[in-house]
């Protein structure tokens, strides 16, 4: 069982294919009765790492120990924790992103996944 | 020997006696069950079907690992396609049916997963394995 083109949208075709083992082949196979739904507010995402829409920070391990936030232009960069909202980021269960706190916009890499550098941008869900 | 015509394994296909093949051939090969011995070849009702590794007529859903982990969903009574997970939507669920040994959806219960070429549909089901 494949996705056809090995794209992750909503609608997308499922079909035959010859076994190649990639992620766009696999599948979990969940039975009803076990399946307590998706996590909810506080609970924790196994499968992602994360406790859904509770409030981190992402540190630095550099020397100075600096948190990431975002400049004017979108970019992020790392500053001085300053306990601003700018440098609050939470797990988004419905689109599997992380989100910034005060722009409720996710982490996005620039250019389509094409670029180093990354920004927060409308959340779009798409994985390149 | 007898044999199943044409070896196709569908319902209502003809016995008949034909020349046995060479090699094993599981159109001739047949076993004799006395009826106090059935036991595991009467239609499982529920556990794991130790041949598919399925739980007999549980639900499950098809669940992909690519990241938004969207599920398997019947559409339009024979496309299959990926959709977002929603409580309680019967098309996105499936079990394994022990006795037409096929996969069935939970929405349009008289189909089965087919195939058709390369397409996956679902189809109403005749357990022919080709």
């Amino acid at each position: 069982m494949d996705v056809s083109g090995a794209v992750d949208a909503e609608n997308r075709d499922i079909y035959m294919y010859t076994f190649n083992g990639k992620v766009h082949q696999q599948w979990d196979l969940i039975y009803v009765k076990n399946w307590k739904g998706e996590p909810t507010t506080g609970e924790w995402n196994r499968d992602y790492g994360f406790i859904v829409n509770k409030d981190f920070h992402i540190i630095s391990t550099l020397g100075q120990g600096r948190y990431i936030d975002y400049a004017a232009d979108r970019n992020l960069i790392i500053k001085t924790q300053n306990g601003r909202n700018s440098q609050k980021w939470y797990f988004h269960q419905p689109s599997r992103t992380v989100r910034s706190r005060e722009k409720n916009q996710s982490l996005d890499i620039h250019n389509s996944g094409k670029s180093n550098h990354m920004q927060y941008y409308t959340t779009s869900s798409r994985w390149w | 020997m007898i044999t199943v015509s044409g070896g196709t394994d569908k319902e209502a296909q003809p016995v008949w006696v034909y020349n046995r093949y060479r090699g094993r051939n599981s159109s001739q090969i047949w076993k004799v069950v006395y009826l106090h011995q059935l036991g595991s070849d009467v239609y499982q009702k529920k556990g794991v079907n130790k041949f598919t590794g399925f739980r007999v007529n549980e639900l499950f859903y098809f669940r992909s690992r690519l990241p938004m982990q969207r599920v398997a969903e019947c559409v339009g009574a024979s496309n299959i396609a990926l959709k977002k997970w929603t409580k309680g939507r019967k098309a996105q669920e499936f079990k394994f049916d022990p006795i037409s040994k096929t996969i069935r959806g939970n929405y349009w219960t008289s189909y089965a997963f087919s195939m058709e070429g390369n397409n996956l549909r679902c189809r109403t089901f005749n357990s022919r394995w080709f």
